[in-house]
């Protein structure tokens, strides 16, 4: 243990044991293991100011119906998760650790942002505790327990998370099957289906997923293969079902994703979905009731990070390509592809530029509309990281964003403005005019992850 | 619509070219990067600079100040019997009571320089190496890139007169696994974490090292909030030397008496001093050393500090 790990404990016990303990805190000089765990402080943030060009609060630049938006310069909101975790217990190889989490989201407006308004949120998002090794048939295995983000696979670039079944759940991880590690997960998100039918609270229709994943299968130098497969479906109270609740399409989604290493001094990862009916969704999470989808999605996905010029000049890179095809014609096609190079003039100073493109091309009865249109979006800004990398944090950015998109932004509709080709909850569509085409924002930005 | 493209651009591009030509300006502090090949011959090319240890370009180290040590092709070298290296060699300040030493040796460009310290005694003799297991990769967090890092205790006196900085044949044949950014990023978001290589850093003969050197218990923080900071002048009189190098860890320290007579004048700036010695050794948990200490405070005329230390140790006790 160094010294600022020493330092620091007591203030920890403080802050965690409440004043009661203060006394003892500091007259105890020297923390044993046994009353003062190892605490792990990790999280991630982001907070920034912003204006469009033309006044107003700054804008951010989704296109209609993509799920995601290229987020250099292009994020509106304040969001950070504060994650708190100890290994309680150690012994023999065996050991407990709880994990905590949890986040905070708010419109960026101004000082004092509470929970009284909407838009802000406070949200527990993990409480669990991971045992290491207790099987002893298992060793090496995990068993875990409570809310948590389950082994999420996301694209940086874009913040899109294409597999992401987390919510609270239990399961057993890392299980040693000689080639590779196999895991088992039970998840849920449940769902509201008609809040008018019964009363809130039992309106929910507990959705279940069970996630199984074989992931580390070496399959070529420096390559790995994960094969994975969802099962999801409502699980109806009885009440639910005499009432006549449906309970929607089971959906089954299977995820096949090959990791390459030492690729350019970074990293690829191809990935290649099949999901059906009620597991139809951005993340893999099983979505049932009525509302429930039915049809079939395919998603194929290239991401990573390369170094163009080694120390100088690396680059962040995504393709996505996304069919969902329902049965009632509702569905869309999406298409995006983004890159992200940036040129580090010192250890400190970087500057970057962010290209990405988003195209929906929406099913004849999508509520999209019946053309295809697309978005583009540009971002120039000049960082400041501790060190070089695109995944370097933290990072205090000055930006400038220019989108353009096909089409008005948005439509109005019976109670004002509907979306059109913006998502109006990204963009502020009070900054954005109706019938503008294209958008250009400034800002300064921080983000860190620790 | 009626934005201002143009202003805005021009606000902006001012922004981004002004920064950029000030990064131009100022520069990168890190040494010019060698890669590994032009790094040895470095090493090769540079002479013996000295017959003997005794012969060493010794400079002064302050008791509170933070250096940073450039390893570069007009750094002196010297064959070592651990090999030769390029060094910095400094005689420690006496009469300061014991000191903490910081070390940190950044990761650059996937080349680190792995740091070795060196205590020597009075008449020049080696006494006590810090190698590879004092020293150990911590990975880039906040404003911290990857580094190899590490803190020493040392107590100057005549058995550690003199601090070399160096590395060796044997540090430089190993190499340093670092954690990959995007795990670093998978870890802090509770992703999966890619499965590929970490990188790899080699040990190389050049580089940069910093010492962040200060008295034992002097802390920063809140730490120092509380406790108040002693006056910087003060501790440069006295001669409690604890005649043996020594870590925090090693709490059953020999310590031979300390010489006698200091006067009151000296006894008075150095109060605080020892009380917050006393502070650091119980904070140690070494309680053998803070006894040491309070009675090195009572020969030097502070009465009342075995009292003081007594009290200390009751309020430990539950």
């Amino acid at each position: 243990m160094n010294s600022k790990q020493q330092r620091f404990l007591p203030f920890a016990r403080v802050a965690l044991l409440g004043a009661g303990c203060l006394a003892s805190s500091f007259v105890l000089a020297a923390p044993t293991e046994a009353d003062s765990p190892d605490l792990v402080f990790y999280g991630y943030a982001r907070s920034g100011i912003g204006s469009l060009s033309g006044g107003g609060d700054q804008a951010c630049f989704q296109a209609n119906g993509a799920p995601a938006k290229y987020r250099l310069g292009n994020e509106c909101e304040t969001y950070a998760e504060i994650g708190l975790g100890a290994t309680l217990f150690e012994q023999g190889g065996k050991s407990f650790y709880l994990d905590s989490m949890i986040a905070y989201a708010t419109d960026q407006n101004d000082d004092a942002e509470g929970t009284s308004n909407d838009d802000n949120d406070v949200a527990v998002r993990q409480f669990n505790i991971q045992a290491h090794n207790v099987i002893d048939a298992l060793p090496g295995a995990t068993l875990w327990a409570g809310k948590r983000y389950y082994q999420r696979h996301d694209i940086h670039m874009n913040d899109f998370y294409y597999w992401d079944v987390s919510g609270p759940g239990a399961g057993l991880e890392d299980i040693d099957v000689g080639l590779g590690k196999l895991s088992l997960a039970w998840t849920r998100n449940s769902s509201d289906f008609d809040e008018n039918f019964l009363p809130e609270d039992q309106n929910r229709l507990a959705n279940d997923t069970l996630d199984v994943r074989w992931a580390g299968l070496p399959v070529n130098p420096n390559g790995t293969l994960e094969i994975g497969y969802d099962y999801g479906r409502a699980s109806r109270s009885d009440r639910q079902r005499r009432l006549g609740v449906e309970e929607g399409d089971k959906g089954h989604m299977v995820t096949l994703e090959h990791t390459q290493g030492n690729w350019f001094g970074g990293f690829n990862k191809a990935v290649a979905q099949y999901a059906t009916d009620g597991i139809i969704s951005t993340s893999g999470r099983i979505n049932t009731g009525g509302e429930a989808p039915q049809g079939h999605m395919w998603r194929l996905i290239d991401h990573g990070q390369v170094w163009l010029l080694p120390d100088q000049v690396d680059m962040l890179y995504a393709v996505i390509y996304e069919d969902q095809s329902l049965d009632n014609s509702e569905g869309r096609k999406w298409f995006s592809a983004g890159i992200r190079p940036s040129y580090y003039w010192t250890d400190i100073m970087s500057t970057a530029l962010e290209v990405g493109y988003d195209h929906i091309n929406p099913d004849s009865n999508s509520s999209l509309g019946s053309s295809s249109y697309s978005l583009k979006k540009f971002t120039l800004a000049q960082q400041w990281s501790a060190g070089r990398g695109a995944l370097t944090r933290p990072t205090i950015r000055v930006f400038a964003t220019y989108a353009k998109w096909d089409g008005d932004a948005y439509q109005t509709g019976d109670d004002g403005v509907e979306s059109y080709r913006l998502n109006a909850s990204t963009s502020g569509a009070d900054s954005v005019d109706i019938d503008d085409n294209d958008g250009f924002t400034y800002g300064v930005q921080m983000e860190a992850w620790w | 619509m009626s934005y201002k493209i143009p202003s805005v651009v021009l606000i902006t591009g001012l922004m981004i070219t002004g920064l950029s030509g000030c990064a131009s300006l100022t520069g990168d502090t890190a040494p010019p990067a060698l890669n590994a090949q032009q790094s040895s011959t470095v090493l090769t090319q540079a002479d013996d600079c000295c017959q003997s240890l005794a012969a060493l370009p010794y400079q002064s180290l302050g008791y509170d100040q933070t250096l940073t040590l450039n390893f570069d092709a007009s750094t002196p070298a010297h064959v070592f019997d651990s090999g030769k290296s390029l060094f910095h060699a400094f005689s420690l300040p006496r009469g300061v009571g014991p000191l903490t030493i910081n070390v940190t040796s950044p990761v650059h460009q996937q080349q680190v320089f792995a740091p070795e310290l060196l205590v020597l005694d009075v008449n020049f003799q080696p006494v006590r190496r810090y190698a590879d297991e004092t020293f150990s990769y911590a990975q880039q967090r906040g404003f911290s890139g990857d580094r190899l890092s590490g803190e020493l205790t040392l107590t100057p006196g005549d058995d550690a007169a003199y601090l070399i900085v160096m590395t060796s044949d044997k540090a430089r044949a190993a190499t340093t696994t670092m954690l990959h950014p995007a795990k670093a990023y998978a870890r802090a978001r509770s992703l999966v974490e890619p499965d590929i290589e970490d990188p790899v850093a080699q040990h190389v003969a050049t580089g940069q090292v910093t010492l962040d050197v200060s008295p034992l218990g002097q802390s920063s923080g809140l730490v120092t909030t509380i406790m108040g900071r002693s006056n910087s002048s003060a501790p440069a009189v006295a001669q409690p030397t604890l005649p043996q190098t020594q870590t925090t860890q090693a709490a059953n320290q020999q310590l031979a008496p300390a010489p006698q007579a200091q006067t009151a004048e000296a006894a008075a700036q150095d109060d605080l001093d020892y009380h917050r010695m006393i502070n650091a050794a119980l904070k140690a948990g070494d309680i053998e050393l803070a006894i040491e200490l309070a009675d090195r405070a009572e020969r030097a005329g502070q009465t009342g500090t075995r009292a003081w230390l007594a009290k200390q140790l009751k309020a430990r006790t539950p």
